[in-house]
């Protein structure tokens, strides 16, 4: 298939950050500080960097081959056999993530607001708008991204508030309450909500600009890496770190104590507001799965396979779990995902290169 | 066009998506009930806890514009079952004004309260708390003037308390943080009912050994039988906690020296008292001063393991009512005024710093700062005993810049009394 130019580079950017942001603001800062204490922002900085270097090597693999995606450039590199099991994985990898994050964000809203909601519901409603955002394919999918991260931007300045409370002191000292080992630990928890970045590398062929600047990688994973840091620093400095590592979400905590003269639970629309990023971050798991499925099986139609994968996921949704236990398991699969994808690109490019080498001394035929 | 259709199909998605959540979520306002303010009192023999709920009566005949209704339970969650259970409404705390805690409840470890109310999602978490000077139930039953409701009014005061920093009461969620956290403690509002000689008779029913109901209109009284019935409430000090069990309490002005330690009291009229003088107070000795502006710095040294705290503060103030007879305008006077009064400061801050510390507390955060400096020496689950060592020296800088006089006197001027 050849990847008709649909976004921008900017679009390019602020698809990423949809990717990325729906999986930590809510919950990151509690499972990070667990281990890394008064450093737990400190650790989620670190991890942005490491993620950001991993990233811009996946661009690098991208910009390889501008005009095609994983689900044909991997099956080159690989071999038929190969790549398709790389693929196979790829699939089981995006749907497993597809399903984590409808399932976190319904066992969140059914345990805050809709309480006698069952959570199959709400995971089902974020899956079929996921799938309508598939659908709209990359370039429908890149503008719906903007608009939801535009809508939720606003509800971002209102950890303002924090500096009212002046409790700077409870952020110190930096180092020395957790152990280096504590503060690894930490940062494998923060993987998770890192993971997802790697949809630069099926939308990068259907820039406008074939070559997209590097630069644009950096600001997306700098915007995701500094509200992930600045919300851990918002609830270390409200909360305190014994109350905020005994609750579920500390962002959404922080936020129903904001009131307004307009509105009184601004928890409650942000919580709705941010149904918009995390239909993005899994109709972006959607649709790099969708395309590793067409990898795998040659010519099968587009709308056919959103539509089985879309049914497929639906089913293995359906049934409530605790949120407790959905982020555990997202805590596990973050590590595995991060690694993943960070292993296939170091091999891909060295492949890559291979390749070039192999090109390179090949006498002309 | 066919991609315009898509995107219309999707946000209409959306937009129905959110509505789909009230087949099952659906709650009619007439099947709720607001909480505006809970009382919980402890009763010596079981079930200990006796939760009043104050709920505003939004009926056209209505005669009271709230409805206290007291619950005797074994913990607050099971009393906000047996409500909902014999009135068939759900309790909402979306508008929660005020919990209030009974003086002998406050003595109880709070934590089982806290826990239990805050596991209800929709609980305000910038209610006010604070704790009753007797019981919460009597605060609650009080009328207000002009018939208000009493949550709303409590909330009022507590508002203005806040604004004019006389005793600044904290909310649930930071009361929460400050209950969480070793090195810092919660120093809530102490309110009082006050005044009235109208006897009243009350209706109440008392419940049964595992909890029971007791339903009475505002304006009942305490204890049954006859009562007195308040007409208002006032501010009376502040309750004093070491994580979540009150172990003592201060006056308003001791409330407000350790306003003016903790660097806080921008705003705040203090009243001071002085030890008579010959030269400013040879009759009255009671002043108001409105402290325009404060800066409080604290060091901290430990030595053979006894933490050294020195505060040293510099106020600017403006006296409100100097009542002596001294002329103010002229710098020896105003200077010795404000000596007097920056050593008047210093003795009271001392005698607050000393009296919370004996008690085990620390609202001041003096923990934290023991734990940013001395990490070696922080021990967070023996500070509540640590505190009581520790030594404190205070110095204070006062600066007048305003005696609030436009002229010198104004009194009759070669007149005769009659």
């Amino acid at each position: 298939m050849k990847a008709k130019p649909s976004i921008t580079t900017f679009q390019y950017g602020i698809l990423i950050v949809g990717a990325l942001i729906a999986n930590g603001i809510f919950t990151l800062p509690r499972v990070v500080s667990q281990d890394a204490g008064r450093s737990a922002w400190v650790v989620i900085a670190f991890v942005g960097l490491v993620v950001f270097g991993i990233a811009a090597l996946a661009h690098l693999v991208a910009s390889h081959y501008p005009g095609q995606d994983p689900a044909e450039w991997s099956l080159t590199l690989l071999g038929p056999v190969l790549g398709r099991l790389w693929l196979f994985s790829y699939l089981i990898k995006s749907c497993f993530f597809a399903v984590l994050t409808a399932k976190i964000y319904a066992a969140i809203v059914t345990s805050r607001m809709l309480l006698t909601t069952p959570s199959s519901v709400i995971a089902a409603i974020v899956l079929i708008v996921s799938v309508m955002a598939v659908l709209a394919k990359l370039g429908g999918l890149a503008r719906f991204s903007e608009v939801s991260v535009y809508v939720w931007l606003p509800l971002l300045t209102l950890f303002v508030q924090i500096i009212e409370h002046d409790q700077f002191y409870l952020l110190r000292p930096i180092f020395g309450d957790a152990s280096v080992s504590d503060l690894f630990k930490a940062s494998r928890q923060a993987a998770y909500s890192f993971a997802g970045f790697d949809i630069l590398l099926f939308a990068y062929p259907h820039l406008h600009k074939q070559k997209a600047p590097l630069r644009t990688v950096l600001w997306a994973m700098v915007f995701v890496t500094a509200v992930y840091v600045l919300t851990t620093i918002a609830a270390t400095t409200f909360l305190g770190l014994e109350q905020m590592t005994r609750i579920l979400a500390p962002t959404l905590t922080i936020l129903s104590i904001a009131e307004t003269s307009i509105v009184e639970r601004i928890d409650s629309i942000a919580l709705f507001l941010w149904m918009g990023i995390v239909v993005i971050t899994a109709a972006t798991q959607l649709y790099m799965g969708t395309r590793a499925l067409q990898g795998i099986i040659k010519g099968v139609s587009y709308h056919k396979t959103i539509m089985t994968l879309g049914s497929f996921l639906l089913v293995i949704t359906w049934g409530d779990t605790p949120l407790r236990e959905v982020v555990a398991v997202s805590a596990i699969f973050g590590d595995f995902d991060l690694s993943f994808v960070a292993i296939s690109v170091v091999v891909f490019l060295v492949l890559i290169y291979i390749k070039k080498a192999s090109q390179k001394n090949a006498p002309f035929t | 066009m066919r991609l315009l259709l898509k995107y219309l199909i999707l946000v209409s998605l959306i937009v129905n998506s959110v509505f789909l959540t009230g087949c099952w979520d659906a709650l009619p306002v007439e099947n709720r009930i607001f909480c505006i303010a809970i009382g919980v009192d402890w009763l010596p023999e079981e079930p200990h806890y006796e939760i009043t709920f104050l709920n505003p009566l939004v009926e056209e005949t209505r005669s009271e514009q709230s409805r206290a209704r007291t619950i005797r339970a074994h913990s607050i969650s099971e009393a906000i079952a047996i409500f909902q259970h014999t009135s068939s409404h759900y309790m909402s705390f979306g508008i929660l004004s005020v919990l209030v805690i009974g003086e002998e409840a406050s003595k109880q470890k709070q934590s089982f309260t806290i826990d239990d109310l805050f596991s209800f999602p929709d609980l305000r978490p910038n209610a006010y708390i604070i704790v009753a000077k007797g019981n919460a139930k009597a605060l609650l039953s009080v009328m207000p003037p002009e018939n208000q409701r009493m949550g709303l009014y409590l909330r009022d005061l507590l508002d203005r308390a806040n604004n004019q920093r006389d005793s600044p009461p904290p909310t649930l969620h930071e009361y929460v943080i400050r209950m969480m956290t070793p090195g810092m403690d919660a120093l809530t509002t102490m309110v009082g009912p006050i005044g009235s000689l109208d006897p009243r008779a009350t209706g109440q029913k008392t419940g049964g050994d595992g909890g029971g109901e007791v339903d009475q209109s505002e304006g009942g009284g305490s204890q049954g039988g006859q009562s007195t019935p308040e007409k208002d409430v006032e501010i009376m000090g502040a309750a004093v906690w070491q994580g979540d069990i009150v172990v003592g309490q201060l006056t308003l002005p001791e409330t407000q020296y350790l306003s003016l330690a903790q660097g806080t009291a921008k705003g705040m009229l203090l009243q001071m008292l002085f030890a008579p003088d010959e030269r400013l107070f040879p009759q009255a000795n009671r002043m108001v001063t409105l402290i325009e502006q404060e800066t409080a710095s604290w060091d901290l040294t430990v030595m053979e393991g006894v933490p050294h705290y020195r505060l040293t503060l510099k106020v600017r103030s403006s006296p409100q009512n100097y009542e002596g007879t001294s002329d103010l305008s002229k710098s020896e006077n105003s200077e010795l005024l404000e000596q007097i009064m920056a050593l008047n400061i210093a003795q009271n801050i001392l005698a607050s710093l000393q009296k919370i510390t004996a008690m085990g507390s620390d609202p001041l955060c003096l923990g934290q700062q023991l734990r940013l400096k001395y990490p070696d020496l922080w021990d967070p689950q023996n500070w509540g005993e640590n505190i009581k060592n520790s030594q404190f020296k205070v110095e204070c800088e006062v600066t007048i810049r305003n005696i609030g006089l436009q002229i010198l006197r104004i009194e009759p001027v070669n007149k005769k009394p009659n």
